[in-house]
């Protein structure tokens, strides 16, 4: 695959959450305020590249037989190392996050990207990849946190932001909220590339 | 054979990778986090004790509360207990007149759902204003003014045993600087 569409495809074209729809969990859990949603993709963001440069690194030895738990043990190294720098450094969204950032060991992505994408494929390009899925899953967290924060709360990253007139829409702050904004954005991205 | 050897070798180094990177990290980290607790600490000695403008360590653990004229106005009295999953660390707020001012848990390992709900105001409320006498579950004594949490009860009556605990320390102490 040529560089450049390595790093693209994980944004828009194969976007984790809206086409692939892996990694979901997490997406539902923290995306009802903005804070969160960074906080998580940040980590995520780390987790995904450390994990991809790491197992392409190490592709050619690694036997078939055992590449998963190998996988899921470098995957939790880092999954652990981001959560002891966000402890010492971000605690409060830590504590905020709280059981959602150890559950990125198990966040379809990373491992899938691992085995479709890092024991394949060059050093470099699987960087890319990480670097393209993370930014892509950190857009949509990104989006759908602001939406949800913004109908269900009226505020942004905690400051009110719509007059005092405003009821908020409490559907937005639970889960059949993020399941409906998760839909319409994934409406629009089939709309913008006319896939609809 | 010889093959699983191969596998087991390569697992083991990956291991030993993993286990010298979380050292690493760890060792790290460790100090910002703990200077984190003890910052967080000063914030919640003062949520527990409102009264109190500044504080002095009399004792392991033990805070005297000063108001601005430098009268003693209570005390916060850190404590340990050992709940359902794991210690849960507490801080508490005790008045002069050794009934509880406010209490924050600091850190817990109880399940969430069930013993995490010891956090949660509709629990902790319970407390205010009461003195050590009527501190314990209603289960467990027909004095006792504590609702224990449905299906929790070790979660609560660690919490309920440590703030009797705390309540007796913040007694004794008392007496022994003349605040009878």
């Amino acid at each position: 695959m040529k560089t450049l569409a390595c790093f693209t495809n994980g944004i828009l074209k194969e976007n984790a959450v809206l086409r692939l729809m892996i990694g979901l969990c997490p997406v539902l859990a923290v995306s009802s305020n903005v804070k969160d949603a960074l906080g998580m993709a940040v980590a995520v963001l780390f987790v995904l590249v450390a994990s991809n440069i790491v197992i392409s690194f190490i592709r050619k030895i690694v036997p078939d037989q055992i590449r998963i738990p190998i996988f899921i043990i470098i995957i939790s190294t880092f999954v652990t190392t981001a959560d002891y720098l966000m402890k010492a450094y971000v605690p409060e969204i830590h504590k905020s996050l709280g059981i959602f950032v150890p559950l990125i060991v198990v966040n379809c992505i990373i491992l899938g990207r691992a085995e479709a994408f890092a024991c394949k494929n060059s050093v470099f390009h699987s960087l890319l990849d990480g670097l393209g899925m993370g930014l892509g899953f950190a857009l949509i967290l990104f989006l759908i946190a602001s939406v949800r924060e913004i109908l269900g709360g009226g505020t942004f990253l905690g400051i009110n932001i719509l007059s005092f007139n405003f009821k908020p829409a409490l559907i937005m702050k639970l889960a059949p909220g993020a399941f409906i904004t998760i839909a319409f954005f994934m409406a629009i991205l089939n709309k913008m590339e006319k896939k609809v | 054979m010889k093959f699983i050897f191969k596998l087991a070798f390569i697992l083991m180094t990956i291991c030993i990778w993993a286990a010298g990177t979380l050292a690493w990290v760890e060792s790290t980290t460790r100090n910002k986090i703990k200077n984190n607790e003890i910052q967080k600490q000063e914030i919640l000695k003062q949520i527990v004790l409102k009264e109190a403008n500044s504080f002095k360590e009399i004792e392991k653990e033990i805070f005297l509360g000063y108001n601005k004229i430098e009268q003693i106005v209570g005390m916060v009295v850190g404590i340990d207990v050992k709940g359902y999953g794991g210690s849960i660390k507490m801080l508490v707020g005790v008045g002069k007149d050794r009934k509880i001012k406010g209490f924050e848990i600091l850190s817990h390992k109880e399940t969430p759902g069930l013993g995490s709900e010891i956090e949660k105001g509709s629990f902790k409320n319970q407390f205010k204003g009461k003195e050590v006498s009527k501190i314990i579950l209603k289960k467990d004594n027909p004095n006792g003014e504590i609702d224990a949490i449905s299906g929790a009860t070790i979660s609560s009556r660690a919490v309920t045993n440590g703030l009797k605990k705390a309540l007796n320390n913040a007694d004794r102490v008392f007496k022994s600087i003349g605040e009878n």
